[in-house]
């Protein structure tokens, strides 16, 4: 038998296999070469290396995006007691002996308790959220941006952050695709296999189901159900991961077709091996090569596609911060505020330029014509 | 010694150029067309518009059943004595026309008025809401209280140039009244509200009501059009739904359709020797000879550039935006583009947040009244809307009619407050606060609603109201339906609608608070049911007199405040546009009730001065620049 062709290997406990106390213990995931191989040669495609580098430390810092740009304050020091409103429930203006029962102006929190020495306030570098309206005097939003008022990209036409919405408008986006893409993987990964693997009448059912399922007009099951259901984040994850599992079938069918056909697969049916296990650990890693290289391409096309949503008016509920809609005003006002879609269409080609070289670093590194023979 | 004396003279002359630069750049170029007319503008003076009507003792008609006093007026001259007659106006349409018919299928299209340019018998004098004279020079009331009588002037012609007579009013009756226009709700008014017209000799006719009303509303009711008997024939034609869906009618207007290519345009001509200008206030109006239609589709921002291209004569800049971004376009610096900016009182019905009282949360009357003070409508007109529409207090404004006022006009909303509106939560039981700063009952149900909306251009002011009502522990969800918005309106299916309703020349209340209405498929948005209310509508509808009318609904407002069913929000209290230089407007633009001042057909009071297009033209090719000019008519701006 020979051994599989993969990323991971999963090697069940056995009691009398030799390894080291670790792979007693249980699962282990073992590097094999040709996977070290791949990822060496992805590091040294420098392009791609770096944006995956620069991609990932984008993701994780909107993660935590509320301590860098947040009208919340990080501590606030009143009278003796520390709080920390970041990630805590709301503290009303009262809490702090101000004379409102809304949530904290931190910004005037900061000077007044400056002038009356009761405490202090460390604000976030952007002290903006992506929400709130910031209108000066005598102006008319959209500003231009200005590092006295800490708006870095100016204001949008009713005075928010453009900056905040840019970045919580990011999070949104990736946090989207990624979870779309992650369950579209997953569902058309399982299905395509089993159409392979099986063929016959369920190949043949899911074909013609899915070739059904592919005409339904996406754009307008969006807008119906965003009409009929409050158009949240989690629904049009449901919507979009409902419409796109079934195009991820296709080639991990094709795929599987061909391995199921290969000599150790038949070696492994023949000493009794399961269904799951024959696809979980012999053909989905073999075939992983393919849905990895598309990955990226997907999450690109994700954003892209919640962003066209957002633009024509059928994405996420106003005023949930989207870049779709930043795109839209920035067009609008592309004379007045040149500085919106300037820094909307930096930030999209950015990122989904970047995603697009991880992308083609992974395809190569992946490149079976670069280290391997064929079996 | 020389060359020092030069160099002084350099620098004196060095230093007078530098000190005239800025004088030299401040002179405009002007023109002598341009310069004769903006002389005259500027010592041109606001007439008296006011037109009471009075008895016309000298008015003797022979053969009528009963003896009558005849009532008419005399309307000033109300154009602009600076008019030329003559030239060719470029407008647009958005769509092309779905028939050229008035009436039957697809007829209630966006440009039905430019081909039924009637006058009518009588009309409203647009700054005094009086009547003044139109087809019918004379008008009385018969003893009955429903019937009006007509004396109709004999000069009024057909634009083909056949006189109407009252042949043309009977046979309007029996065009409305036909099932070949299929136009049931014309089948319906024509017989059950206007029950007979009768003719007494060529020029008087008597049309009668189906019920007594006050004179004003008679007058209103009865007022009619006629219909070209000779078009037709006489009779309705059984195909005329299809035979007349490309064939205009002749008007008793000043301009008639005299060419047009199906999807592309409309030519209108000014009728020749038209018979309206027997009238002082029609003199010096509708001074185009030719109107030209083009289709522009595609939006606003389409039309914006066929205007600046000067392919149109006029572009609307009412929205704060769209007039803040003229004041750089180049055309308008360089004064090739004039604008206009007039104040009026807009006639304007239920407009704001209205509250559905099916919905829980709206079910409790001090919760309104806390949204009173939880939504700064002040705030979202000073800055996203620039501080230039006005804020509106009430669910009527201008129902000025018969020379009575409608409208409870002392009614004013509340500031935002949240403090205040904490109060009034408070005491509808929301008086806990959520983790994230909203408010909440002892059941936990937390103080949020969804606003629906339709327009996506709402959604950045409305997202100031959101943020500002956060203040007052009030959670409003902005829920955009773009399509079909007024089906689950109808349904009451939603639980407020940031929307407006137009009106008539008095408020129609029983529609939206009667209790009747309080279900689905009617105008009573609230499900609002209040016996009290009732008395009053019911009050309000069986009664004839327009003064206790008027009292019975400033009563109703007053009521629809003090239950706070609808968050008002504004209204817009001008109109304004940028007009190519050529397009010429008297010094006041327009009128108190008045916003058609900027349309050739129903106001017709601009003018086009041909010298001076191709003065402007000529100036642009040279790249010379006008001063600037606006007019601005602040008469009717409310304090």
């Amino acid at each position: 038998m020979k051994a599989p062709l993969g990323l991971f290997r999963k090697r069940p406990r056995s009691g009398d296999a030799p390894g080291s106390a670790d792979e007693r213990a249980g699962f282990r995931i073992r590097i094999d070469p040709l996977t070290k191989a791949r990822i060496k040669r992805f590091t040294q495609i420098k392009r791609g290396y770096w944006s995956f580098i620069a991609i990932s430390s984008l993701l994780v810092l909107s993660l935590v995006a509320e301590l860098f740009v947040n009208s919340r304050a990080l501590v606030v020091n009143y009278e003796g007691k520390l709080y920390f409103p970041t990630y805590a429930r709301v503290f009303l203006g009262q809490e702090f002996g101000l004379d409102y029962k809304y949530e904290t102006n931190y910004r005037e929190l900061k000077e007044t308790l400056k002038e009356n020495g009761k405490g202090w306030v460390i604000l976030p570098p952007v002290p903006w959220n992506a929400y709130e309206q910031d209108f000066i005097e005598g102006e008319y939003p959209p500003n231009a941006p200005s590092a006295e008022r800490r708006h870095f990209l100016g204001t949008d036409i009713i005075g928010r952050d453009v900056l905040a919405r840019l970045l919580y408008g990011f999070r949104t986006a990736i946090l989207f695709a990624l979870l779309y893409v992650t369950a579209t993987f997953l569902i058309g990964t399982v299905i395509g296999a089993l159409m392979g693997y099986w063929g016959g009448p369920f190949d043949m059912v899911f074909q013609r189901l899915i070739e059904i399922w592919e005409r339904i007009p996406f754009l307008y099951v969006v807008m119906i159900l965003g009409a009929i259901f409050k158009p949240n984040f989690l629904l049009f994850i449901g919507i979009f991961v409902v419409f796109g599992w079934s195009g991820r079938t296709w080639s991990v069918r094709a795929m599987t077709y061909r391995e199921r056909e290969r000599d150790y697969i038949l070696a492994a049916r023949a000493m009794g091996a399961s269904t799951l296990r024959i696809i979980g650990v012999h053909i989905v890693p073999n075939v992983l090569v393919v849905i990895l290289t598309s990955l990226p391409f997907a999450v690109s096309g994700a954003i892209s596609s919640l962003t066209a949503l957002d633009y024509l008016g059928f994405g996420l509920r106003a005023p949930t911060p989207s870049w779709g809609e930043l795109l839209s005003m920035g067009i609008a006002q592309y004379e007045a505020a040149p500085w919106i879609l300037a820094s909307i269409v930096t930030a999209m080609t950015f990122v989904l330029v970047t995603i697009a070289f991880v992308g083609e670093g992974l395809r190569d590194a992946f490149d079976p014509r670069k280290h391997t023979v064929y079996r | 010694m020389k060359i020092s004396r030069i160099a002084k003279a350099t620098l004196i002359a060095l230093v007078a150029l530098f000190l005239l630069a800025p004088l030299a750049a401040q002179t405009f170029y002007t023109s002598k067309a341009v310069a004769a007319d903006e002389k005259a503008l500027a010592a041109e003076k606001r007439p008296d518009f006011s037109s009471p009507a009075f008895v016309d003792k000298s008015v003797k008609v022979a053969g009528l059943p009963e003896t009558l006093t005849w009532y008419t007026s005399k309307p000033p001259v109300m154009g602009s004595k600076r008019a030329k007659a003559g030239g060719v106006w470029s407008g647009y349409m958005a769509e092309y026309p779905t028939t050229f018919r008035t009436v039957g299928p697809n007829s209630n299209h966006a440009y039905r008025s430019l081909f039924l340019t009637n006058v009518g018998t009588i009309n409203i004098n647009s700054e005094t809401k009086e009547w003044i004279p139109g087809e019918a020079t004379h008008w009385a009331f018969g003893a009955d209280g429903k019937t009006v009588y007509y004396k109709l002037n004999p000069k009024v012609k057909w634009s083909d140039g056949v006189p109407v007579t009252s042949k043309d009013y009977l046979f309007m009756l029996q065009f409305m009244r036909s099932p070949h226009i299929q136009a049931p709700w014309y089948n319906d008014y024509y017989t059950e509200t206007i029950t007979d017209i009768k003719a007494y000799g060529d020029y008087v006719i008597a049309v009668t009501a189906n019920v007594a009303m006050d004179k004003d509303d008679l007058l209103y009711n009865t007022s009619v059009g006629p219909r070209p008997a000779h078009f037709y024939g006489g009779t309705v034609p059984a195909d005329f739904v299809d035979a007349y869906q490309w064939k205009a009618e002749p008007v008793t207007g000043p301009y008639k359709l005299l060419d047009f290519v199906k999807g592309e345009t409309l030519t209108f001509a000014k009728v020749k020797g038209w018979w309206g200008h027997e009238y002082d206030y029609n003199k010096y109006r509708y001074n185009a000879d030719f109107l030209e239609y083009q289709v522009i589709t595609g939006g606003n921002e389409i039309v914006k550039k066929y205007f600046y291209d000067g392919q149109i004569d006029q572009f609307f800049q009412i929205i704060p935006t769209e007039w803040s971004a003229g004041e750089s376009a180049e055309a308008i610096k360089k004064g090739w583009i004039d604008r206009q900016y007039h104040f009026y009182v807009p006639l304007t019905g239920v407009s704001g947040i209205i509250m559905n009282t099916a919905f829980p949360l709206f079910a409790d009357k001090n919760v309104r009244w806390g949204m009173y003070y939880a939504i700064n409508i002040q705030k979202m007109i000073d800055t996203e809307l620039r501080g230039e529409y006005a804020r509106y207090h009430n669910i009527g404004l201008a129902h000025v009619f018969g020379g009575i006022k409608f409208n409870a006009e002392e009614l004013r909303k509340p500031d935002f407050d949240p403090k205040k509106a904490g109060e009034f939560f408070d005491k509808a039981g929301y008086s806990l606060f959520d983790s994230d700063g909203i408010r909440k009952n002892a059941a936990g149900q937390r103080l949020s609603f969804e606003l629906l909306y339709s327009s996506p251009n709402h959604t950045a002011r409305l997202s100031i109201l959101r943020e500002e009502a956060k203040k007052a522990g009030l959670d409003m969800q902005l829920k955009l339906q773009q399509t079909g918005i007024f089906t689950s309106i109808l349904e009451k299916n939603f639980q407020a609608w940031w929307g407006a309703m137009s009106t008539g020349l008095y408020g129609n209340y029983w529609q939206y608070f009667h209790s009747e209405n309080a279900k689905p498929q009617t105008n009573n948005f609230w499900n609002y049911a209040n016996p009290e209310m009732d008395k009053l509508l019911d009050a309000f509808d069986a009664e004839p007199s327009l003064a206790k009318k008027a009292a019975l609904q400033q009563q109703i407002e007053r009521k629809v405040h003090e239950e706070a069913l609808v968050v008002p929000n504004y209204y817009v209290p001008f109109t304004r546009l940028a007009s190519w230089k050529w397009v010429r407007y008297p010094s006041w633009l327009g009128q108190q009730f008045d916003d058609t001042w900027t349309d050739p057909i129903s106001g017709g009071y601009f003018w086009i001065d041909e010298a001076i297009r191709k003065e402007v033209l000529d100036a642009k090719k040279s790249g010379k620049a006008y001063k600037p000019l606006l007019i601005k008519d602040e008469t009717f701006k409310a304090k």
